[in-house]
């Protein structure tokens, strides 16, 4: 069954959670029965398909030992190759399953989700590395974090340190209102989004384009734009549901957009679209990249290494999505994007050639919204396939 | 005129009547669309990845 893919999906949800109000709502702790409760919707999601279920189960048992490894590792010796090679086992698994497809005609190792629970081991790897996690994991913890069901298919890519904050925060009757009223809120706006706008977008506007459209030219200008929304209140809607259903478990799962549409430049809207993802790159990747880099003096001017930063993250986020061309070119069109906006911000602060006033701030969301576009429209591959 | 309509907005009374509505319109609009089948709207398109 598909989170959130249908009604019945999110009757057994409120029913299960129906225990998880009560308990929130008298003050007292309801984790350990969330626990059982993300147990019994990962049966739930992945009943229908045997295959992925024990594909899922090897998975987790196989970044549990990594990480449960590493970190005993960690306390003793801190070896950068054993680390390269505790992070490549922490991907190999997403790597494979990526490539699978391309080899082989059944896709064994993969599942629903594998990606966000690769983000999430991965990211435990390298902040162990980082000695921001120091002491062993719960074991019950940890499996918790990585299933945690409400954002088990598409995220959003939670931390683990922010999440067992959660877990340790006493919530009282009281503030476990604020936190029902605020998930009820989000389900509610992810109801909107995808069930309603989504949709409409979908089935009124682009599978009907062959009928308003005169041209080719129209058809594919059409389609970018409607791409680009239906993209956006169909994933959109999908993080409201998570993030809402969250709420109702007492977890505060991240945000994972805020108006992207509305972004004054590409940095801009990256810090609005997919954040936790684009913050999981910047992280693991930019930064990692470019402290690297100045590090060992292999480049020394700086605005180089960022922008060489820029292209290996997006590249890399464009080969995350797929080896089809459209995600390449996504991943290179963001890359130039970024490069060349860092250029010129360089440029304009030396030169003062783009005021800030309301009248240039309106143009420049115009034009952020038109190149994000057609950055979508590449990213559909409808150029590729057509209708 | 404008402390008027800054009170009416934050009247917790009326907040209470905007947000039933907001919900109300929308579990309307959901009937509206689908009845009452156990509809889906399709697969999320980052489910793929």
């Amino acid at each position: 069954m598909t989170p959130y893919g249908s009604f019945t999906f999110f009757i057994i949800i409120a029913i299960l959670l129906t225990p998880t109000i009560i308990l929130g709502l008298m003050g007292k702790r309801f984790h350990t029965y969330n626990m059982v409760v993300t147990i019994l919707a990962l049966c739930l999601i992945f009943s229908s398909t045997h295959r992925q279920a024990l594909a899922l189960i090897i998975f987790t048992v196989w970044q549990v030992i990594l990480i449960k490894v590493y970190i005993a590792y960690r306390k003793k010796a801190n070896s950068t190759v054993v680390f390269y090679l505790a992070v490549i086992a922490s991907i190999l698994p997403l790597a494979v399953s990526k490539l699978l497809p391309y080899i082989v005609t059944t896709n064994l190792v993969g599942f629903l989700g594998i990606s966000y629970l690769t983000f999430k081991g991965t990211q435990i790897v390298m902040e162990t590395r980082d000695g921001l996690i120091k002491q062993d994991l719960p074991l019950h913890r940890l499996l918790y974090f990585i299933l945690f069901f409400p954002t088990i298919s598409s995220g959003p890519i939670d931390r683990y340190r922010r999440f067992d904050k959660d877990m340790d925060t006493e919530i009282s009757g009281e503030q476990y209102k604020h936190f029902l009223y605020q998930g009820i809120n989000k389900i509610f706006l992810g109801f909107l989004y995808k069930y309603i706008i989504g949709y409409a977008i979908n089935h009124y506007f682009i599978a009907e384009l062959g009928y308003i459209t005169h041209s080719h030219f129209q058809m594919n200008l059409y389609y970018m734009y409607g791409y680009s929304m239906y993209l956006f209140f169909d994933f959109a809607g999908y993080s409201n549901f998570a993030i809402g259903v969250s709420y109702l478990m007492g977890i505060k799962s991240p945000e994972n957009f805020n108006k992207p549409f509305i972004s004054r430049n590409i940095k801009d809207f990256w810090n609005r679209w997919h954040i936790t993802l684009s913050f999981w790159f910047r992280d693991y990747v930019f930064m990692r990249f470019v402290f690297t880099v100045t590090k060992k003096k292999w480049i020394k001017n700086r605005n180089v290494t960022s922008n060489l930063g820029y292209i290996v993250l997006f590249l890399l986020m464009g080969l995350w999505h797929g080896l089809e061309i459209q995600y390449i070119l996504y991943g290179a069109y963001q890359a130039f994007l970024m490069v060349a906006y860092n250029t010129f911000e360089r440029f304009n602060k030396k030169h003062k050639w783009w005021p800030q006033n309301k009248f240039t701030h309106v143009l420049s969301v115009i034009i952020t919204f038109h190149f994000v576009c057609f950055g979508f429209y590449i990213f559909s591959g409808y150029f590729i396939k057509g209708v | 005129m404008y402390d008027k309509l800054k009170q009416l907005i934050t009247n917790q009374t009326v907040k209470w009547f905007g947000r039933f509505a907001y919900y109300l319109l929308i579990l309307l609009l959901l009937l509206f669309m689908y009845g009452f089948n156990d509809a889906s709207a399709g697969t999320y398109i980052y489910n793929d990845f």
